[in-house]
């Protein structure tokens, strides 16, 4: 049977803290990640986004509630295998993720270990490397590539397992402004294009804007879901747990305070072009 | 005059091999006492090989580093005093912390110096507050704190050695928007405290468009721009192309002058820009 969901967290608790006391660093946390569906989530330091990432695929299983994967319990040890082969997951620093000295050898690290047949490994380490376009690097040393390409070739390591979901927790984190530019159009391409499901966490806001749906987690919680329209107009909510808006939203905001009123869902550069010179009028467009 | 004067240095890695590189090629600057300067770059773009050559960690193939009117690397005992007096904050620094307490892992740097009991606690007390770190938590190991804690807690034993020039990589790195925000404040406020001369290495145009008084741009291991912030980004086409980019203010401002829009593209601030645009449409008459 297809299961509708292809990652649900249900009333899901976990504890780092084995003692009594225990402390969560998440708590009742519930939400669903469809297939081909674009999530990110947003939180501060510690606020438990990590977990998240790590309960995903049976890394961390939970101490209360259930997490499935296309309908298989994490908890269930005999299903490990087959959930680490839906749903991937890339981390922040890119030097900690590369295993081999050559990026095609790299790639071919994760289908290996599935035990995939040569020909089949050959073919699926062409197509991921295409996929996040550093297939002209294949023979080169992975030591020599920018942090964005490295980070890249981590993605292509996990689209070679054939995953349906791709979960990525800070992956622009360490990178420079091309690296991470690099990364979200490669992200975006895998979702857009390859219908692959993604979980993208991160700190910076304009990360969020161009997801299907953006949960923020604070103090283990999640504290708000919704389109990133939704969430970004919560702006108090979101600067009292240590968050911000996009900066063009934040420059709307302030035009709003000085009596400009941009309209509402303002979230890309572009957004704020048009609905700018929508307020200038056509007289200043002519000249 | 001067504090640091950096005068034509190369340097290269790997030499004799095939994999030789020319990390840095030609590079001259000067810093003024109290100064506060952003350094940008692409990823291998030099920074990191530069900022290890102010406090002779790595020495010049040619050229000289003068910090006080003296050569840094002229004998042993000048070495010494360049690593009192240049401090180097690397990224991530919190994998770097060692000892029981944040108290001892502080006092590593002053007592190294040779400073007595009575001085290095004062130095650690004085540390601890500018950086924020509560004085409970100097007991405690640096291992139990929280991620913005650890960071803080490791600044505040650069910090403690009272350098004449404190350098910061990447010093926001991987941190949510309030830890960016109460890290530049506390090196802000040791700049203000000391006089010292500060250099932040960032990925972030918009932290020094905010915060550096000049930007020093690398690429490819040369100096490629030297100047105020309006002097740097006014290169926006040339920027793009070394792999940075212009903060988003910026950004918004040349695209609705691109639009025929008469605004100044002289703006590197959201607070500037939400200015300029109000006095725009005012002029336009349209408020």
């Amino acid at each position: 049977m297809e299961n509708k969901h292809l990652i649900e967290f249900n009333n899901v608790s976990f504890s780092y803290d084995e003692e009594e006391s225990k402390v969560f660093a998440l708590k009742n946390v519930s939400f669903t990640v469809d297939k081909g569906e674009f999530v990110v989530i947003l939180g501060h330091n510690g606020s438990g986004k990590s977990t998240i990432a790590k309960l995903s695929n049976s890394i961390f299983v939970p101490a209360e509630g259930k997490v499935s994967v296309d309908g298989m319990d994490t908890s269930d040890e005999k299903n490990e295998f087959e959930i680490r082969k839906k749903v991937g997951v890339v981390f922040q620093n890119p030097d900690n993720q590369i295993v081999a000295s050559i990026v095609e050898e790299d790639v071919a690290f994760g289908p290996e270990n599935l035990a995939v047949e040569p020909e089949e490994i050959r073919k699926r380490v062409d197509d991921s490397l295409k996929a996040v376009g550093m297939y002209e690097y294949r023979m080169h040393e992975t030591h020599r590539l920018s942090g964005g390409q490295k980070q890249r070739v981590a993605i292509a390591g996990i689209i070679a397992m054939q995953p349906d979901c791709i979960v990525l927790d800070e992956p622009t984190a360490m990178l420079d402004p091309k690296g991470r530019n690099e990364v979200m159009n490669t992200v975006m391409h895998l979702n857009r294009e390859m219908g692959k499901s993604i979980v993208f966490i991160t700190h910076f806001m304009e990360e969020a804007v161009n997801a299907d749906k953006v949960l923020v987690v604070d103090n283990g919680r999640i504290l708000l879901e919704g389109t990133p329209q939704e969430v970004f107009s919560q702006s108090k909510l979101l600067y009292d747990c240590g968050l911000t808006v996009p900066d063009v939203s934040a420059l709307s905001q302030m035009l709003k305070k000085a009596g400009i009123e941009m309209g509402e869902n303002i979230l890309t550069e572009e957004d704020f072009v048009d609905s700018f010179l929508k307020l200038c009028g056509k007289n200043a467009v002519e000249e | 005059m001067a504090v640091l004067e950096v005068k034509n240095i190369s340097f290269g890695y790997s030499h004799g091999t095939p994999f030789e590189i020319t990390a840095l090629k030609n590079v001259s600057f000067s810093l003024e006492k109290g100064e506060l300067v952003g350094v940008i770059g692409h990823t291998g773009s030099g920074k990191s090989t530069l900022m290890q050559m102010l406090n002779s960690l790595l020495k010049p193939e040619s050229g000289e580093i003068l910090l006080d009117g003296k050569n840094i690397n002229a004998d042993k005992k000048s070495v010494k005093e360049a690593r009192h007096k240049v401090g180097l904050c690397f990224q991530y620094p919190e994998y770097q912390l060692f000892e029981e307490t944040c108290f001892k892992d502080i006092s590593f740097g002053p007592k190294n110096m040779g400073l007595s009991e009575e001085e290095i606690r004062q130095r650690v007390y004085t540390a601890a507050e500018i950086v924020g770190l509560q004085k409970e938590l100097l007991d405690k190991s640096p291992f139990d704190l929280s991620g913005g804690q650890k960071r803080r807690c490791a600044i505040a034993g650069v910090i403690a050695m009272l350098p004449e020039v404190l350098i910061l990589d990447e010093p926001t790195a991987g941190l949510d928007p309030v830890g960016r925000a109460g890290v530049l404040e506390m090196i802000d406020n040791y700049r203000r405290q000391t006089g010292a001369t500060v250099i932040i290495v960032t990925h972030s145009m918009d932290i020094v468009a905010s915060i550096a008084d000049r930007i020093l741009v690398m690429n490819k291991g040369e100096l490629a721009f030297n100047g105020s912030v309006s002097d740097i980004f006014t290169h926006s086409r040339e920027l793009v192309r070394m792999g940075l980019d212009v903060p988003v203010a910026t950004k918004i401002m040349l695209a609705l002058r691109n639009k025929g829009l008469e605004i100044s593209s002289d703006i590197y601030t959201l607070e500037d820009a939400a200015k300029e645009l109000c006095f725009f449409l005012a002029k336009e008459g349209k408020i």
